[in-house]
């Protein structure tokens, strides 16, 4: 199953204002601005690997009832993003 | 024309102090000497030992040119960084090519390409692509209690997180020139240039008070992002501080350059500031919802 996660040598900064966190990569320079869900998902890549099924499980920890395709389709594009971004890194095995 | 700032614009150069920077103009041209002496004759001038930070000269090219569709050019430390164009935008020309010299060759500050306004030394910084409305906004709003700090140029001190005022001539372009030049029987406007790649531009005159207080820095409390809408009234709505710090962050010029400092300086500035969307069409409205900002009543 592919996971993924942030690297460990990626320092990210985070400021956030209510639902809006703005992320600086240290690494590319660049500047993310993210809200939610999406920040929570990638506070949990920073402490572990998930696959896009974990992120689902987390989700609905969370508090988010119908997670369906529509759902886990975006969490592919969001992954996808952040791979683009070189903010996270697929882990094979 | 007063003799003296012309006299040195075509010789040796007129040495002023704008803001924190020093800077030499040259020029021989009848256009810049006109705008010249109308825009800038407030600035302090400098002394021929001062150092100069920014030489930058408006001069006319050599052969047909001077006569056949004739051009001018912008020299800065004697290169040209833009190419030439008409000699009727000569004015306008040398306040696009200043801006360009303080932009590009100032890292000593975090830079957002924003208008500034003050009151109490308290500033708003007004960030807005072209046409938004901006530069009207704060051509109403100085001649309304409210001190320009720059038109074009926010620069905040890394150390201080102060805004320096760096107050330049105001840009108007199209309407805006007739509407501010009704607003306010003081407003002196410069040198008019017709069709330019903005439209047809003219400059507004920085108040002389403004200008005697160019090294009084300001602390930014507020963040405006300014839209002009035909017929709409005044109206200031919270924005999502997310949201204003990549539009801030887009508008800067050397965010990049500075990396996870410019990074730390923009989330202070939006820690610290309150931040709105503003829509207007009237300037009197407009300026009663920036008393009211002031005054703490939104």
């Amino acid at each position: 199953m592919e996971t993924w996660r942030v690297p460990e040598q990626v320092k990210l900064s985070w400021r956030c204002w209510g639902d809006s966190c703005v992320c600086y990569h240290h690494g590319t320079g660049d500047t993310h601005l993210f809200k939610q869900p999406y920040i929570s998902i990638l506070e949990q890549l920073q402490n572990q690997a998930m696959s896009v099924e974990d992120i689902c499980a987390f989700l609905q920890q969370q508090g988010m009832e119908s997670i369906d395709e529509e759902v886990r389709e975006l969490i592919e594009i969001f992954l996808k993003e952040l791979l683009r971004l070189s903010i996270i890194e697929k882990v094979e095995g | 024309m007063n003799s003296r700032l012309s006299t040195e614009l075509q010789n040796e150069g007129l040495k002023i102090r704008i803001g924190p920077f020093s800077v030499s103009v040259q020029s021989q041209l009848k256009t810049v000497l006109l705008g010249m002496e109308q825009l800038y004759r407030d600035y302090p001038s400098l002394d021929a030992q001062d150092f100069i930070d920014f030489h930058v000269a408006i001069k006319a090219p050599g052969g047909l040119r001077r006569w056949y569709h004739p051009q001018a050019l912008f020299y800065f430390d004697g290169r040209q960084p833009f190419k030439p164009l008409p000699y009727s935008q000569a004015f306008a020309f040398f306040e696009w090519g200043l801006n360009w010299c303080f932009a590009q060759h100032s890292n000593q500050y975090l830079i957002f390409h924003a208008a500034v306004i003050a009151r109490d030394n308290k500033a708003v910084i007004l960030p807005a692509p072209p046409g938004s409305g901006k530069s009207t906004l704060c051509a109403g709003l100085i001649h309304r209690g409210w001190r320009l700090l720059s038109d074009e140029l926010c620069m905040i001190n890394p150390q201080t997180g102060l805004i320096h005022p760096v107050p330049r001539p105001v840009s108007l372009k199209n309407q805006s020139i007739d509407i501010i030049r009704n607003y306010d029987a003081a407003a002196e406007i410069g040198p008019i240039a017709h069709d330019t790649a903005k439209g047809t531009v003219a400059h507004l005159k920085v108040p002389h008070e403004m200008i005697t207080l160019q090294e009084q820095t300001a602390m930014p409390t507020w963040v405006v992002l300014p839209k002009y809408v035909p017929e709409a009234a005044a109206t200031l709505i919270d924005m999502d501080k997310g949201d204003m710090f990549m539009e801030v962050a887009l508008n800067a010029f050397n965010y990049s350059v500075l990396g996870a400092t410019a990074y730390d300086m923009t989330a202070d500035l939006m820690d610290r500031c309150h931040c709105y969307r503003f829509s207007y069409s009237r300037l009197d409205d407009a300026v009663k919802v920036f008393d009211q900002l002031f005054e703490g009543k939104v």
